[in-house]
């Protein structure tokens, strides 16, 4: 059976009128269904960022149409979360726990309310034991968690993350992998997941779309990932996916200094 | 103007020993230490110097500063001046703040606010607060209200352009985050922005303050008849540079007590950053 579409776009172009009037997206076209975890993949500059932004309601798209269940983004809505790369989101000013309990909050629950959805996510990302540091006290790896258990507690229907893991170290970053599938798994949320980390990709994702070198970039292939999972990247199939796709990122990189060379 | 507002802390603001990798004595490891053997060296040698080396009727030796400075302690006068001086700028610096915190949030939130206020902000931040003790005069008399408005307009330059500043620092992110955490934009303001904001305003409030203790001095020596800057100013007429002294050492220990009792007080809203 079919889950219903949920992201919908369609003829999508973004232009910013202050560079140059560049084009970052050009008719971008790009569906998903509910609890579908996509990643967006692409040589760094392709505008997979601008696409999360567009989703989260933080630009409007210059033509085309960007719709989330069935409604036209417009602004953003704790409907759709987003897990941002950096730690600069986080309020040094509060605690992990009220970090997380933020949300929450915002929609006048109260105190009595809040506690257990606060420790119930904190728990679920491993800082149960944690709640009532300062993030400036957490690690980096403790930090995107503080991130993670913030939008889970607001239970958005979406969680568009951008390159969350892209800045901790390889251990750090594999952890948070499988840490994000075990939770994936067991609500199965939406997820679109921004990264330009082939492996990364192929351990989440059930659908990979392979966005274009910019300017002007767009989805130019979606590829379904029938991996069993748990992924295990000594599977010879995750090679075989892996070099696909690193042809088809390589074919954009090339093309577009070919292009840069000929303007 | 200052972006990190830690940055104001001068020398050794850090009273807490950090362990050292390198090969540490026991003075290094104490500064504090070090810096009471430099005060009482300083204070040695001014006593030395000017009482048996090269006395001078231009500067007294410390033993004097000291001896006047407990005669007008008994005779109370000390304590009226310095009491006329604290309360004035405890005023104004009150209400400097309480006006620059809030208009300097609204510039840096506010675009249209911004606009509006912006010339008169870069046109004023340099006219210095005593020049307006002549006006101020003309219009209020010789009275309380023109050192207080001194005092109001010095504090509340630094506090607003420091708040705006501290607005605009704001990570793009954070606002971004409140919104999809489902914060209304006037939710962001109260929760995000204002938080967000408050090291920067503390920062601005530290730094005013010692323009109140330099706009209370000239205040005090141009119209007055009490306070530290009058006591400093007219015992010039009589030569008195012991009392003169004794005007300078209570300004400067109170500036330094002052500060230092703010740094304890807003510690809890600063070291988060």
């Amino acid at each position: 059976m079919q889950a219903p579409l949920q992201i919908h776009m369609q003829g999508v172009s973004l232009r910013y009128a202050s560079r140059m009037d560049t084009e970052v997206i050009r008719n971008l076209d790009f569906s998903s269904r509910e609890g579908e975890f996509i990643c967006l993949l692409g040589p760094s500059g392709c505008g997979k960022s601008s696409v999360l932004r567009l989703l989260a309601g933080f630009q409007q798209p210059t033509s085309g149409v960007v719709q989330v269940n069935s409604r036209t983004v417009t602004e953003p809505s704790n409907e759709r979360a987003v897990v941002f790369q950096g730690d600069d989101s986080l309020f040094e000013w509060l605690s992990a726990y009220d970090n997380v309990a933020f949300g929450p909050r915002m929609r006048g629950l109260s105190s009595a309310e809040i506690d257990p959805i606060a420790m119930k996510f904190l728990r679920m990302v491993g800082l149960a034991d944690h709640a009532h540091k300062f993030p400036r006290e957490l690690s980096g790896g403790m930090r995107q968690r503080i991130q993670i258990a913030r939008v889970l507690a607001n239970n958005p229907r979406i969680m568009l993350m951008d390159e969350p893991f892209a800045a901790l170290d390889a251990q750090t970053r594999t952890e948070l992998q499988d840490e994000l599938i075990r939770i994936w798994s067991a609500d199965k949320k939406s997820v679109v997941f921004i990264t330009h980390d082939i492996g990364e990709s192929i351990v989440l994702a059930d659908r990979i779309g392979i966005m274009s070198a910019g300017p002007g970039s767009r989805i130019i292939e979606t590829i379904e990932v029938d991996l069993p999972r748990p992924r295990s990247r000594a599977n010879p199939k995750f090679g075989e996916l892996y070099e696909r796709i690193g042809r088809l990122i390589h074919d954009q990189v090339k093309s577009r200094a070919r292009h840069a060379q000929n303007a | 103007m200052i972006p990190n507002p830690t940055s104001v802390s001068i020398g050794t603001a850090d009273p807490r020993p950090s362990p050292s990798p390198r090969r540490s004595t026991i003075l290094s490891d104490h500064p504090r230490i070090i810096s009471s053997i430099s005060v009482i060296a300083f204070l040695l040698l001014w006593e030395v110097l000017l009482r048996w080396v090269h006395p001078s009727a231009l500067i007294p030796p410390f033993s004097a500063v000291v001896l006047k400075g407990w005669e007008l302690c008994e005779s109370g006068e000390l304590f009226v001046h310095t009491g006329a001086s604290l309360a004035r700028i405890a005023t104004g610096f009150c209400i400097g703040s309480l006006i620059g915190a809030p208009l300097g949030l609204l510039i840096g939130a506010s675009k249209v606010v911004r606009a509006v206020f912006d010339p008169f902000v870069q046109f004023f931040r340099f006219i210095p607060a005593i020049a307006w003790l002549t006006p101020a005069v003309i219009w209020f008399g010789i009275g309380e209200q023109p050192r207080i408005m001194i005092i109001v307009y010095a504090t509340l330059f630094i506090v607003a352009i420091n708040s705006a500043v501290g607005v605009s620092s704001i990570a793009e992110n954070k606002i971004w985050a409140g919104r999809t955490l489902g914060a209304t934009p006037s939710q962001v303001f109260l929760h995000i922005v204002i938080p967000a904001t408050l090291p920067y305003v503390l920062t601005g409030m530290r730094l005013a303050m010692g323009f109140a203790f330099t706009g209370v001095v000239s205040a005090e020596m141009i119209a007055s008849e009490r306070g530290l800057g009058y006591l400093i100013f007219n015992s010039r007429l009589w030569m008195a540079t012991d009392s003169i002294f004794v005007g300078i050492f209570v300004l400067g220990m109170l500036g330094w007590t002052c500060d230092t009792l703010f740094r304890q007080v807003t510690r809890r809203f600063t070291h988060q950053r």
